[in-house]
């Protein structure tokens, strides 16, 4: 009876994937989610609120429209002076961060926990009334500008790599994912300040946004600052449904590309792979560390050691709730022609198909994949995010504490089949990129 | 109009008057922090004097392991600094049966990480694993710590890695200054010491052992276990690993007093520096002491990058930082705080008087109320933020053990932090930054520096070896005007002219060698502006034996026709003038060794050169028809890049002409012209050949 109670007041996890994430969940009346995960063992709080409001709801036209967020909502409102929200956090230890990609537009901030009411107090004023000028935008117009000139002048392969995940989805039935996020230069200087208000006014919305609160605060008070902070923001207009099929097509083709920036031949082989809530995704996400954690990963074992690449990567290419893609990359070590490297890399993908993969490296994977996970899930920003993304991506919290053991529980029959259905290089698109100065 | 009515009137007014304004709503203030007591620090002694400390908590399967004990450079032989450092960069890479690659595949397989890092006062060992790979990382540690391989292949290339970082940074005018202000604060203590190429390069593997065996022991370390685990599991493990480990308590370091420092300013010259780097400071405290909390306070207040009161006074209006911003270190023994700027040499005195103005301000003013809320808050904020992970959580327990602080420090920081009175910190920047005892090292060129923070205080002068300089002895020493035309190798230069990143001319210079005399040629042309061929004649001995210059300057002829022999330059000149050709026949006694003014540039590769040289050379101005002397002084070696490739030279910087030019001369014979700068002009020449 006593080591009973001994256990249950001090158990260890260590049958278990992860530790359970407990929290509560609920809707204010303008549609605002609101997912509570309190914890007072730590000293910081987490705000995190994601926006349906990614790329994939812009027009190819007006390309970088939804990532032109990621400056414009640190650029004041009626109640913070420009730049204060983030001046007011970092004055008092705290962190932000803002991440837009195709699905979603990420804001989180960190602050210790006697702030609290300061962290939701900024997200509601932006939400409600974000200063959305011809300056700010301005601002953030030109700070898109620098960031596609970083990517194109400093990192190699990068914008070759976004054209070309883009070219896998059809520019008419799934127009959203047809572009990179980042956008073109034409497309950035043609946003208006009228096309920003726009956008805000229909995806910035609480009925189009998810409030996550983790780390030490009380459930009560929090409850009573969002009804407060919150509660008064009005609902949003009605946004059509983002639609684009399953099942993205296949890509059996070859596309020759030069990149000024490249120090030297690579390939890339990009696949096609179903949306992220698909059965298969646990076993494509397990082939992610197969294929590039560690040295021991397969592509750094086959080729980085053997002499025959300078550096390899792989794995999915973003979670995407529509079809979504998964990449191998190698860069060419010196006397590796292109079509050689590339039917080396076409190789690997069909390796994990085959009787190459053990069941060794299997649990290897897993152990790897489930520390992963863990550390994902000490800080109150990261189990913030992991929240966030069970509720955008399956559809309720709850995942977060079922998506590491469906992982855990993929078989080594499960990864050949998965391998073989959807890493087939005769339906990859094959990427080779020279550097420009090898023309 | 009633008085009712202009009060209904008022009344309706009132909600429009405040929609108009839009009133601006002040951010929520803080919540109350109270003192934490979660996690509960759990200890056992273990029977060979090592101490177990447990945080148990079963949040997430995770389990951080930090391993510290009294190791660290403090404890360094003397001329063996940095053997702590290579010591903990080796534990890691092979131990037990493993080598390094075996270590690092068992680590990496479980998803977990592995490291060692050595400090002043500690080592650490610091292994975050999955729980149940709780066994593996401790093992790993034991083998890392009681069994290290320190291969012979690992240490040379270990040792060679670490000479090599610290070469590099070694020159830098920071890394300097840094250098010798822990020097001239700690003085004679053990924390003074640190480590230089040198004496990273003779530790030997056999020395390594000594120091392993000297202070590897049992009693004294603290194991740190965080994490999903209990006290029972934790202290079984802690035993398997580290149970046979046995050895008596390590010597204790002595006790470290704060030594006075000489009064005045610590200039250490680095000839040629355009950039003055300031870092004044005193030593502290004990890690135990209570001080500690305003003093941290204080270092925001003072050195915060963005918003401290350093950063104000030199940034904003004044513009004069390249960085500023102040710290401290905290050891066992005593510590030391110090603020820092970089800044352009010509400030740099009204710089340092800055700020020691700011400095005093704080020892004489109370700190208002809000900056000093917000300070408390940003210094309370940034630890907790720092404790977030377990592995953070571990690390910082295990530090702050080893300073002597009580279980209570971690849970109890924050309240402590923001309880600090703006007398607190006044008592505390009289105690750290006191008005007498400030040692203040100013690293730069002190031909530049010396006399302007002379107005200051009392000011010793030392060389980047720590040699002390008289001031003559920064002068630039004399050079002896001996060129050596026995040097010379045949050769040919272009140098592109550069104005505005477009190429506006060229210039090609030759010298060769013919029968009793070396014939120097250089042609050159800027555009339509100007192109001129000028011919000079030395005989072997370097004494100049004719000019002859041909050329057109917009559209105008000219001409020079010099002949030198026995004392006197004969000949005449046609030049540009602003009514027409000006002729002038010249016929004039010159000095031994007197060179044609169009001749310095050819000269140069002939130069005895040396840092810090200043040679006085005796020109006839054919244009003005009379002797000047013009002074040449290699002021500083740097390197330079030009079309031709990357070269260190010297810069030598010709005064004493209608205008300063700077030639880059590469260091390494045949001593080349690869750069020329003339001042307040945007025309730069440029090495074009390689």
């Amino acid at each position: 009876m006593f080591s009973l109670l001994v256990l249950l007041v001090a158990a260890p996890l260590a049958g278990q994937g992860v530790g359970r994430i407990g929290f509560s969940r609920y809707t204010l009346s303008n549609g605002l989610e609101v997912t509570l995960a309190p914890d007072r063992s730590t000293q910081v709080v987490g705000v995190s609120v994601w926006y349906d409001a990614g790329s994939r709801l812009e027009p190819v036209a007006k390309a970088g429209l939804a990532r032109l967020f990621e400056r414009l909502m640190f650029a004041g409102s009626a109640n913070v002076p420009p730049g204060g929200h983030a001046t007011l956090t970092g004055d008092l230890g705290g962190r932000v961060g803002a991440i837009v990609d195709e699905e979603s537009a990420r804001f989180s901030t960190v602050l210790p926990s006697s702030r609290l009411a300061l962290g939701l107090w900024l997200e509601a004023n932006r939400m409600g009334s974000l200063s959305i000028t011809d300056t700010t935008v301005g601002e953030a117009r030109l700070e898109l500008v620098e960031q596609l000139r970083d990517q194109l002048d400093q990192e190699p392969y990068a914008a070759v790599i976004a054209s070309a995940v883009a070219s896998l989805y059809d520019t008419l039935t799934c127009s959203g994912y047809a572009h990179a996020p980042l956008g073109r230069l034409q497309s950035i200087t043609g946003l208006t300040t009228a096309d920003a208000r726009e956008f805000f006014r229909a995806h910035y919305a609480p009925n189009r946004a998810s409030l996550t609160v983790t780390g030490d605060f009380d459930t009560t008070q929090a409850r009573q600052l969002i009804a407060e902070y919150f509660g008064p923001l009005p609902r949003g207009p009605a946004v059509a449904p983002f639609a684009c099929a399953d099942a993205p097509p296949p890509a059996a083709r070859t596309a020759r590309v030069t990149d000024r920036t490249a120090p030297a031949i690579a390939v890339g082989q990009f696949f096609p792979i179903p949306p992220h809530a698909h059965r298969d995704t646990p076993a494509l996400e397990l082939l992610e560390v197969i294929m590039s954690q560690g040295g021991a990963g397969r592509l750094n074992a086959a080729l980085v050691r053997e002499a025959l690449a300078l550096g390899t990567q792989g794995g999915v290419l973003g979670q995407r709730r529509g079809p979504g893609a998964f990449g191998l990359f190698a860069i060419a070590a010196p006397g590796v022609a292109a079509d050689s490297l590339a039917a080396l890399v076409g190789a690997q993908a069909r390796w994990a198909a085959g009787d190459g993969l053990t069941e060794a490296e299997v649990a290897r994977a897993k152990r790897i994949y489930r520390a992963t996970a863990v550390s994902g899930r000490e800080r109150p920003a990261d189990i913030a995010a992991a929240l966030q993304h069970a509720f955008m991506f399956h559809g309720d919290p709850e995942a977060v504490n079922t998506e590491v053991d469906r992982v855990l529980a993929v078989t080594l029959a499960d990864l050949r089949r998965v391998a073989g259905t959807w890493l087939n290089p005769a339906a990859a698109l094959t990427l080779i990129v020279s550097p420009e100065a090898a023309r | 109009m009633t008085a009712r009515h202009i009060a209904a009137t008022l009344l309706l007014a009132a909600p429009m008057v405040l929609t108009a304004q839009q009133p601006v709503v002040e951010p929520p203030a803080a919540a109350p922090v109270t003192a934490r007591t979660q996690p509960r620090a759990q200890e056992a002694l273990l029977p060979n004097g090592m101490r177990l400390i447990l945080l148990e908590q079963h949040r997430q399967p995770v389990v951080s392991i930090a391993l510290t004990l009294p190791a660290g450079s403090v404890f360094d032989p003397e001329g063996r600094e940095g053997t702590a450092d290579l010591l903990a960069a080796l534990l890691t890479r092979g131990g037990g049966t493993r080598n390094a690659e075996q270590v690092a595949q068992a680590i990496e397989g479980v998803g977990g990480s592995l490291s060692a890092v050595a400090d002043p006062d500690q080592l650490t060992l610091q292994a975050d694993v999955v729980s149940d790979q709780a066994p593996l990382a401790l093992e790993l540690m034991a083998d890392a710590l009681l069994r290290p391989a320190l291969d012979s292949a690992e240490v040379a290339a270990q040792r060679a890695r670490s000479a090599n970082s610290l070469a590099g940074g070694l020159g830098s005018p920071g890394t300097i200054a840094a250098r010798v202000f822990l020097i001239g604060t700690y003085r004679a203590s053990p924390y003074a010491r640190r480590a230089t190429p040198q004496s990273v390069a003779a530790i030997t593997r056999a020395e390594l052992l000594a120091f392993h065996r000297a202070r590897v022991r049992p009693a004294g370390a603290v194991l740190v276990i965080a994490g999903d685990i209990t006290l029972v599991e934790a202290r079984r493990l802690a035993v398997q690993a580290f149970g046979g480990w046995k050895g008596l308590r390590p010597a204790a370091l002595p006790a470290v007093a704060a030594t006075p420092a000489p009064q005045g300013i610590i200039l250490v010259h680095v000839g040629g520096a355009r950039e003055a780097n300031i870092v004044f400071g005193a030593t502290t405290f004990a890690g135990t002491d209570s001080a500690y909390y305003a003093t941290a306070v204080l270092n925001r207040l003072l050195g915060d990058g963005r918003t401290g009161r350093l950063a104000r006074a030199l940034g904003g209006q004044r513009n004069w930082t390249l960085a500023t911003g102040s710290s401290f270190l905290r050891t066992v023994r005593l510590g030391v705080f110090q603020a820092t700027a970089a800044v352009p040499v010509e400030v740099a005195d009204s710089a340092l008087r800055v700020m020691y103005d700011e400095v005093n301000r704080l020892r004489t003013d109370l700190v208002p109320a809000r900056e000093l809320e917000r300070a408390r808050e940003s210094v309370a904020g940034g630890f907790a933020l720092q404790l977030q992970t377990a592995s953070q959580l571990a690390a910082a327990t295990a530090e702050a053990r080893l300073l002597g602080l009580p279980g209570t420090y971690i849970g109890g920081y924050r309240p402590r932090i923001l309880a600090v009175t703006a007398a607190q910190v006044r008592a505390a920047a009289r105690r750290v930054l006191p008005a007498t005892g400030l040692v203040t090292v100013v690293v730069g060129d002190a031909t530049r520096l010396h006399a302007p923070l002379s107005a200051i205080g009392p000011v010793r002068i030392f060389a980047q070896d720590g040699r002390p300089l008289s001031p003559e002895q920064i002068a630039p020493a004399a050079g002896a005007l001996r060129l050596d035309f026995s040097r010379h190798v045949p050769r040919t230069d272009s140098l592109a002219i550069i104005a505005q990143a477009q190429t506006v001319g060229l210039q090609v210079a030759s010298l060769v060698r013919a029968g009793d005399s070396l014939t120097y040629v250089e042609q050159t042309a800027l555009g339509t502006v100007l192109s001129q061929t000028t011919t000079l004649v030395f005989d072997t001995a370097g004494r100049m034996r004719r000019l002859v210059q041909v050329g057109k300057v917009r559209d105008q002829d000219t001409r020079i026709d010099l002949r030198y022999s026995a004392g006197r330059v004969q000949g005449a000149t046609d030049l540009a003038g602003t009514d027409g050709p000006r002729h002038v026949d010249v016929d004039s006694p010159v000095p031994p060794g007197v060179v044609d003014d169009n001749g310095v540039q050819a000269i140069l590769p002939f130069l005895p050169w040396a840092l810090n040289t200043r040679w006085e050379i005796p020109v006839f101005a054919s244009g003005e028809n009379r002797i000047r002397t013009l002074s040449l002084t290699a002021a500083d070696i740097t390197q330079v890049t030009v079309p031709a490739g990357t070269f260190e030279c010297y810069r030598a910087d010709l005064e004493g002409g209608p205008q300063r030019v700077s030639f880059y001369v590469t260091t390494a014979a045949p001593h080349r012209v690869v750069r020329v700068e003339l001042a307040n002009s945007p025309i730069v020449f440029m090495a074009v050949n390689p």
